[in-house]
């Protein structure tokens, strides 16, 4: 019997979640004082990252003239963190889609506000198709330069780390709780997992049905990241009645319609993990098979059927990540 | 017929030579005997003396710790028991004890 913490608070959009268990040495804090200090750095990144706070560093950044900005660690790694994900997706998670989402009806937080209903938007829907990258690449423009401590970037061009920065926020609380025998750190569905306890005795992660909100599948694993991208929660009606979301196809500019409408994504980081989700939503029914092949992941398509993929399939583990399933 | 004259005659030196042998050797016991004797009672036995002769063992040295514990104890008014916030709670992690964590759409 050893106390362990279960600590949910509201943050970067989101509901976070830390569940954290005793600290295997005895000079680390207990873990209900953890859960505090995790929740004060997770509130700081998130008011430093946020596109939607005036008097971010994110946007000073994307507001300052000049072609090379002194930036701090922290905007440093999650800048790196989007340009990663660009160029693990081959350019289809692009962190430079800020005018795009902005035009397409998204310039504000939606935190709190009632999303629109995705069966009315799928009704509506173009014909499906996979997202294709920019053909013009703005994502390999920006350059960091961390021995200088400055992000370099043509003037103009806009950067939104809100694409990968849960998934980021979750690895780098991982990471602090590293000492711990058990945690969870899930900020918003992005998750990361890690402790010996679990190497021990995996826990399970339930993946739920974007129109349901019924658990489709549970994941039982021992480390590494879970995370899920869906249309359900940021979803509107836009002024002439078409519906948007917030992901777009990085060659229109427009929302994707690609054929899935949730995608979960297992890795070896929540990083990689909510990289994945997105790689597999955005490329459609085809391209999420071979997102997903390593790791394993679970599809929803249009019509709610769900698809496991990989190992989630297979029901046997990949590496030690994925340790098995339970309909 | 010479045979038995022969035997008798070569007989009578060997039993003599045996006898002379005995003598001496219970002549040289008593004589080792004696002088252990003489010795022993002198208060030179030399199986004490040998034992006497060995080195002594030096003394076995004995380290003595004297451990200071100190315990502060504080007696603290009784009060209602802490409630946990409304978004915490500690609970225990036999058998989980808790939710499951849901990935999902956010």
């Amino acid at each position: 019997m050893s106390p362990l913490e279960d600590h949910t608070f509201h943050s970067m959009g989101s509901d976070i979640r830390l569940i954290i268990e005793a600290p295997l040495l005895p000079t680390l804090a207990p873990p209900a004082q953890a859960a505090r200090r995790e929740r004060a750095y997770i509130e700081d990144f998130a008011a430093r990252l946020s596109r939607f706070r005036a008097e971010s560093e994110l946007c000073a950044l994307n507001a300052d003239p000049r072609h090379e900005v002194p930036a701090s660690l922290l905007l440093r790694t999650a800048v790196a963190s989007g340009l990663w994900a660009a160029e693990r997706s081959c350019g289809l998670v692009d962190p430079t889609l800020v005018g795009e989402i902005e035009a397409v009806g998204y310039e504000s937080s939606q935190d709190g506000g009632t999303p629109a209903s995705l069966c009315e938007a799928l009704e509506a829907a173009p014909p499906s198709r996979p997202a294709r990258p920019r053909g013009e690449a703005r994502w390999k423009l920006v350059e960091i330069d961390h021995e200088r401590g400055v992000i370099r970037r043509p003037p103009g061009v806009r950067i939104d780390t809100g694409g990968t920065g849960k998934g980021l926020a979750a690895d780098a609380v991982a990471h602090r709780l590293r000492g711990y025998t058990r945690f969870v750190v899930d900020c918003g569905g992005d998750i990361a997992i890690g402790g010996v306890g679990y190497e021990l005795d995996p826990i399970g992660i339930e993946v739920e049905h974007p129109l349901t909100g019924e658990c489709v599948h549970t994941l039982r694993l021992a480390h590494g990241g879970v995370a899920t991208s869906g249309l359900n929660v940021r979803i509107w009606k836009r002024p002439d009645g078409s519906f948007a979301h917030h992901l777009l196809d990085p060659s229109s500019g427009e929302p994707v319609w690609s054929g899935l409408i949730g995608a979960t994504a297992l890795a070896p980081s929540a990083l990689e993990a909510e990289t994945l989700s997105k790689i597999a939503l955005l490329s459609g029914p085809q391209g999420a098979r071979r997102a997903l092949a390593e790791h394993g992941g679970v599809v929803v398509h249009n019509d709610g059927d769900v698809e496991l993929i990989g190992p989630v399939k297979a029901g046997s583990s990949s590496g030690s990540l994925f340790v098995g399933s339970a309909a | 017929m010479t045979e038995p004259t022969t035997t008798r005659a070569a007989r009578r030196p060997r039993s003599v030579a045996a006898l002379g042998a005995i003598w001496a050797t219970l002549a040289i016991f008593m004589a080792v005997l004696g002088l252990l004797a003489l010795q022993v009672a002198a208060g030179k036995d030399p199986a004490l003396r040998a034992r006497a002769a060995a080195t002594p063992l030096p003394p076995r040295r004995v380290l003595v710790r004297k451990v200071y514990e100190r315990r502060v104890i504080v007696h603290l008014p009784a009060t209602a028991p802490l409630q946990p916030t409304q978004a915490s709670q500690q609970v225990s992690a036999a058998g989980g004890g808790y939710s499951l964590p849901v990935t999902r759409t956010s």
